[in-house]
């Protein structure tokens, strides 16, 4: 991963290249916002957006975080799917475990150094959308209030944290490419289609457990800050991933 | 044996992959085994083979001693130490070269040595002699080197830190005959220095070479641990014998006695046997006919091994 930095820097540049699109594509879109925001109201726009949808678009602030939110969570759906379960198991299918593992390094260590630098690169996400936006929004001369995009940044790399987790924690379990991207794609997958799904009936409980529904960019623009209880179920259950995948790749024989 | 002599015990090591499990008469998984009651030690300033066919267990007992499987039964002590609770201990003290050596392709090979002697210092003056006598260039990428010169950098990266045990899992294969002869001496040069090394090799010409004591493991099991130089002249003969009349013992005479191996007719009155450790019982076979002419000559290595192999 380490020879791997310019690969690891140019997915986030080129993903955030999407604030620079938005920005050029608002003064047009700010006459036509009226008639474009009758139509998300359709069932369809509202599935497709979820909790995007929420915002105001006929201001810059609710464009911005209704392209930019669909952009984020489709990164975080991608990158916490097959990054962090590739970890191990791209050491696994190219066999250069065996020699790594015989010098003194503690599992556990080996694990938290490949995970760091997933994480490393994964603030590169939050920050450059950051950067651009507040670039962005001085060069359109409109405003938005940074310290909620602030926030929305923060909830977005927790995400990528606790997916990334569970991720991983597929990879140390099954140690082998396609299994573990099966498990991953199941289990964040899973998560991001229970949150377009419509109303479940008695069902409807399943849509708690998606972390999808924590942190989202809509709850946060709307509260105007983090919500404290859907952080700490975030990072509890990111945590908790994390020391799985730990234990499981300490504990587990490496025979394949 | 004291302690301080032995580097590695291996004591009756069990290891089976799998269960036999089957659903309504479909077979879904099956037991193999890798490795039963295995058990042999390598002592101090040795180097000690290990052979046997693919497939015979080499690689699990291999990977058994570094922790990397869990054993059923059994134990394992590395310097003394418990090979799985003492196992980052254990790993300070060896060098590893793995079967089907794979390399971070994005490195060239002196940036994997400055990677991997940040966790195991290496011995900068035996570096420099590995980088003479092995003819790699350090300075290429891994992914543009050919397998024996990747070889050569996964030797140069498990002896450079000068390890007290090296575990060597057919080191010198894709090596060209120059190179696998330097790798040789190096080896020999290890041990002089009180170095041990465990090495697993199907090429009985480096056994023979740098070898002092061999284990041959078939099916799991461990069927002979023996002094090289005892191997030809204790395991395996070979006798013909030439009797004066057609009065003759049948094969199966031959083959009733538990030191024969096998029989082959090669006259009318001419057999050639191949037997095992003790001649005694065939000559008291023989007190029984004239013969014109017995001659016994050791085997070659080569039949020693094969031997074992069958």
């Amino acid at each position: 991963m380490r020879k791997r930095w310019l690969g690891g820097i140019a997915t986030p540049v080129l993903v955030s290249m999407i604030v620079p699109l938005v920005v050029s594509i608002w003064p047009s879109f700010k006459e036509q916002a009226a008639s474009f925001a009758e139509i998300l109201q359709s069932p369809i726009y509202q599935a497709l957006l979820g909790q995007l949808g929420m915002g105001d678009i006929t201001t810059w602030s609710g464009f911005f975080y209704m392209e930019v939110g669909v952009t984020l969570e489709w990164v975080i759906l991608f990158v916490a799917m097959f990054i962090p379960a590739r970890l191990i198991t791209s050491e696994v299918d190219k066999n250069t475990l065996d020699l790594t593992l015989s010098y003194p390094i503690p599992r556990w260590r080996y694990l938290l150094e490949k995970f760091g630098a997933y994480l490393a690169y994964s603030i590169l996400y939050p920050l450059l959308i950051y950067a651009l936006a507040v670039a962005g929004t001085n060069y359109l001369g409109e405003t938005m209030d940074f310290g909620v995009l602030g926030y929305v940044m923060v909830g977005t790399y927790l995400q990528l944290f606790a997916l990334g987790a569970i991720s991983l924690l597929c990879g140390s379990v099954f140690l082998e490419s396609s299994r573990t991207l099966s498990a991953s794609g199941a289990l964040i997958l899973g998560q991001y289609v229970m949150t377009r799904l419509p109303d479940l009936g008695a069902l409807n409980f399943l849509k708690d457990l998606s972390l999808f529904n924590y942190l989202s960019t809509g709850t946060i623009t709307g509260l105007g800050s983090l919500p404290m209880n859907e952080l700490s179920i975030v990072v509890g259950v990111g945590l908790i991933a994390l020391a799985g995948a730990f234990y499981v790749f300490h504990k587990r024989e490496l025979a394949y | 044996m004291t302690e301080a002599e032995t580097v590695l015990e291996v004591s009756h090591l069990t290891k089976v992959y799998g269960r036999d499990l089957s659903i309504a008469g479909r077979k879904l998984g099956r037991r193999v085994v890798g490795a039963r009651d295995v058990s042999f030690a390598v002592r101090r300033g040795e180097i000690f083979g290990f052979l046997g066919p693919n497939g015979a267990g080499k690689t699990t007992t291999m990977r058994a001693i570094l922790d990397y499987l869990h054993i059923q039964e059994g134990s394992i002590t590395v310097f003394g130490m418990d090979h799985h609770r003492d196992a980052l201990e254990i790993r300070k003290r060896i060098g590893y070269v793995p079967e089907d050596l794979a390399l971070y392709e994005n490195f060239t090979g002196d940036e994997l040595i400055d990677y991997f002697g940040g966790f195991r210092p290496v011995d900068p003056d035996f570096l420099r002699e590995l980088r003479s006598v092995f003819r790699v260039d350090l300075s290429m990428k891994i992914k543009s080197l050919s397998t024996g010169n990747r070889q050569q950098v996964g030797l140069i990266l498990a002896m450079a830190p000068k390890p007290d045990f090296l575990i060597l899992d057919e080191p010198t294969s894709g090596l060209d005959p120059l190179m696998a002869m330097n790798a040789h001496r190096l080896l020999k040069e290890l041990k002089a220095e009180g170095k041990t090394i465990f090495l697993s090799s199907h090429d009985l010409a480096e056994v023979q070479a740098v070898c002092d004591r061999i284990g041959i493991i078939k099916e799991g099991r461990m069927i002979l641990v023996e002094e090289i130089g005892n191997l030809v002249t204790k395991f395996l003969q070979n006798v013909r014998i030439c009797f004066s009349s057609s009065d003759t013992p049948r094969e199966e005479d031959f083959l009733g006695l538990e030191s024969v191996i096998s029989v082959e007719r090669t006259g009318e009155r001419e057999f050639t046997l191949k037997i095992k450790e003790d001649v005694n019982d065939l000559l008291r076979l023989l007190t029984g006919y004239w013969i014109d002419r017995l001659s016994i000559e050791d085997a070659t290595l080569e039949e020693v091994f094969l031997q074992y192999y069958e």
